[in-house]
């Protein structure tokens, strides 16, 4: 943790840093191992991170991407001096403060008052700026009373506004938040966000670890993948965003789609490809081939939910955007078609479709279905395979969603489910610049009564 | 020895951090309790009454040169419960501390200070105690009483590098904690603090008492408190045992410097 050795200018130095842990079957044979005379191993070797490097130049934020287990944390706590790497040189500018879980360092039986002394006592700050800075934390977190309430009677929002407001004020050269912005509600999250701005704009280098994509390309510059313990790219956070999709929902001809050179001509590739896999595909759903092509697309979600009485069952289905069933992060805007293949076992008069798009909560965004829309399917028998095309221009912003898809039919003016798969499709919505939100909604504003001149 | 010397300034840059965590650790103790703390001197005070009355009036155990029972038991029960809450406390610390050390960037080795300043407040109270117990029984006061505290210094001393030590190799193996408090119930007996040297342990195996470096402190406790016995007669077993605390506390430096950057991987 030494600044020694640092360029000017660069608040981050990471060198070929290697992190390792030796993995044991139980403590026997880590004591084994130690006492063992010819040094016999008995453990397995785990590498969290191998061959990282990368530099952060002071007020530059970066956000840092990766799959659950691809290293993140273990990065963020070798750089906040907590853990020690295997192999490899940190060097961190100044102070570094680190919010690395909810509740960093905090004790549950003090109050919050105690605790952000305590920490701020361990941390350095000098002895009579203490009460100015619990001060500012009381005022900035906001908890009123609680504050002075032992902190395990704190509801999570509280924790995790005196952790933040905690971290960011013993005025650290190097912030690190390891994604617990979200526990917050709105209003303090846009609070934190707004300081993390000012922070920055004050030359604090900042490092934060999220999932959500979007947290990342509105709050950093930069931005650094990791997949299993590697860097696979680190650059200007909408590439590497990018990258990341591709990593979570790459498609079969990920890879070379998004490379930035001569993309006229990549594009028109893309396209062609497209069209052919297309026709192929759909011709194999329509013409009732026995292959499942859902599987051949990572939009399946295997994690959906499925309930149903059985009488009918979803055997098959495929999305297409823009008429292209090949597609990896949507711009929010396309027309969207949902083919579903349906077997069914009994004679229904009126099998009814419904649809609904879900956000990763669970909440239902837009949802409808045939018997809301007056439309009236054909009678199926028993045996049946029928294939139903939903379409739907749904206008998404930019974040990750869900589509729900049901079979059903009416008994006695209520709903039998024969088969409803909730969850079933993953989307990944680009951000957009020109709304927020789930939904864009046509919207504008101009000026209604120019000012009068009173003189 | 550059290292060293930057071990020593880290520890004295750290004496801010050691109040506020000792502070905390008092706090902690004194309360969390209905009685405010009251157990932590009413517990020893009970295990003295229950003491004084099984070997005072069942053994009809009798101190050296006819001090009473009570007073010989005292003096050498109080530092030897600040040795044995010391190791035991001291030993889970880095434990008991795992949260900070794996959120933050926390100088570990400070915690052994931690512990001997929070075990200085109870023996602080027990002493009051103490002298009020050695007046009212008609012993006088006498400037040798001041010599508890290089006493005290010494024990500390011992205590530093045993906690280092332990406290290191326990976060690996938790099994110490038992292990110690077993060798600390045998060590009680093993010190003369229930017992009298003289008549008991023939003169051949002295050698084997005078081992213990708690014996040292104990006896030198007795020797201020009643036989007002100035330092220097007992010169060479002083000397032995500072080596031993010099020692101990080197080993215990060096295990805790090459185990501390394990510590977050293993908590």
């Amino acid at each position: 943790m030494e600044a020694i050795g640092l360029t000017r200018g660069i608040a981050i130095s990471v060198r070929d840093v290697t992190k390792n842990y030796r993995l044991y079957p139980s403590h026997k044979e880590r004591l084994k191992e130690a006492l063992h005379p010819f040094r016999k191993r008995y453990h397995e070797e785990f590498w969290a991170l191998s061959g990282v490097s990368f530099d952060v130049c002071r007020g530059q934020s970066v956000g840092i991407l990766g799959r659950n287990g691809a290293g993140k944390s273990t990065l963020l706590q070798l750089i906040a001096g907590v853990l020690t790497s295997t192999s490899g040189k940190i060097s961190v500018a100044g102070r570094v403060s680190a919010l690395l879980e909810l509740g960093a360092g905090f004790n549950p039986d003090l109050t919050g008052r105690e605790n952000v002394v305590l920490s701020s006592t361990i941390l350095g700050v000098p002895e009579k700026e203490i009460s100015g800075r619990v001060d500012e934390v009381e005022a900035f977190a906001d908890i009123g009373v609680f504050f002075d309430q032992p902190m395990k009677v704190y509801s999570s929002g509280m924790f995790a506004r005196v952790a933040f407001a905690n971290a960011i004020h013993v005025n650290p050269d190097v912030l690190i938040v390891d994604e617990i912005l979200g526990v917050g509600d709105a209003k303090f999250q846009e609070k934190c966000y707004s300081k993390i701005k000012s922070l920055r704009d004050n030359g604090v280098c900042i490092l934060f670890v999220s999932h959500s994509t979007e947290v990342i390309q509105r709050n950093c510059e930069l931005a650094l993948l990791l997949e299993g313990g590697k860097v696979v790219q680190y650059g200007p956070a909408d590439a590497v965003v990018a990258t990341y999709h591709d990593l979570l929902y790459g498609s079969l001809q990920s890879g070379n789609q998004r490379q930035p050179a001569s993309p006229v001509e990549s594009t028109e590739v893309t396209q062609e490809t497209g069209n052919i896999a297309q026709e192929s595909e759909l011709r194999e759903l329509l013409d009732g081939g026995g292959k499942l092509l859902y599987r051949r697309f990572s939009y399946y979600n295997p994690y959906e939910r499925r309930f149903g009485n059985g009488d009918a069952e979803i055997v098959d289905f495929l999305v297409a955007a823009e008429g292209k069933l090949h597609f990896n992060v949507l711009t929010g805007y396309e027309t969207l078609t949902i083919y579903l293949k349906v077997r069914f076992h009994q004679d229904v008069e009126a099998p009814h479709i419904g649809w609904a798009i879900a956000s990763p909560e669970g909440v239902v965004i837009a949802g409808s279905n045939t018997v809301m829309k007056n439309i009236f399917l054909p009678l199926v028998r028993a045996g049946d395979i029928w294939v139903y095309a939903i379409k739907m221009e749904p206008k998404l912003c930019g974040g990750e969603y869900f589509l729900n898809v049901g079979v059903g039919r009416t008994h006695k003016e209520s709903w039998i489910f024969l088969d409803n798969r909730r969850s079933l499709i993953h989307l990944s919505v680009a951000t957009s610049e020109q709304s927020s939100g789930f939904i864009d909604v046509p919207s504008s504003c101009v000026v209604a009564s120019e000012p009068r001149n009173h003189a | 020895m550059n290292s060293a010397t930057n071990y020593l300034v880290s520890l004295y840059r750290g004496r801010r951090i050691i109040r506020a965590l000792a502070r905390r650790e008092v706090v902690a103790r004194y309360a969390g309790t209905l009685f405010r703390g009251a157990w932590e001197v009413v517990n020893p005070v009970v295990t003295v009454l229950v003491f004084w009355f099984v070997f005072s009036f069942a053994f009809k155990v009798r101190g050296p040169a006819g001090i009473p029972f009570i007073l010989y038991f005292v003096t050498g029960f109080l530092p030897w419960m600040f040795f044995a809450e010391g190791l035991g406390r001291g030993t889970q610390g880095v434990v008991a501390h795992g949260f900070f050390i794996k959120k933050m960037v926390f100088q570990s080795e400070l915690l052994p200070f931690v512990y001997l300043s929070a075990g200085a407040v109870t023996h602080g109270l027990l002493l009051i105690l103490a002298f009020v117990v050695l007046l009212t029984n008609g012993v006088s006061f006498a400037w040798h009483w001041f010599q508890i505290i290089y006493y005290f210094i010494t024990l500390c001393a011992i205590l530093l590098g045993l906690q280092w030590l332990l406290s290191a190799v326990n976060v690996f193996n938790r099994d110490l904690g038992q292990g110690v408090s077993v060798v600390l119930n045998i060590l009680f007996w093993a010190t003369p603090i229930v017992w009298v040297v003289d008549g008991v342990v023939p003169d051949e195996y002295r050698w084997l008492v005078s081992v213990n470096p708690v014996y040292y402190v104990v006896e030198g406790y007795r020797g201020s408190l009643l036989y007002h016995e100035p330092i220097w007669n007992h010169w060479q077993q002083g000397l032995y045992v500072w080596g031993l605390a010099l020692v101990l506390g080197v080993i215990g430096a060096m295990v805790f410097h090459r185990l501390k950057p394990h510590f977050a991987d293993v908590l």
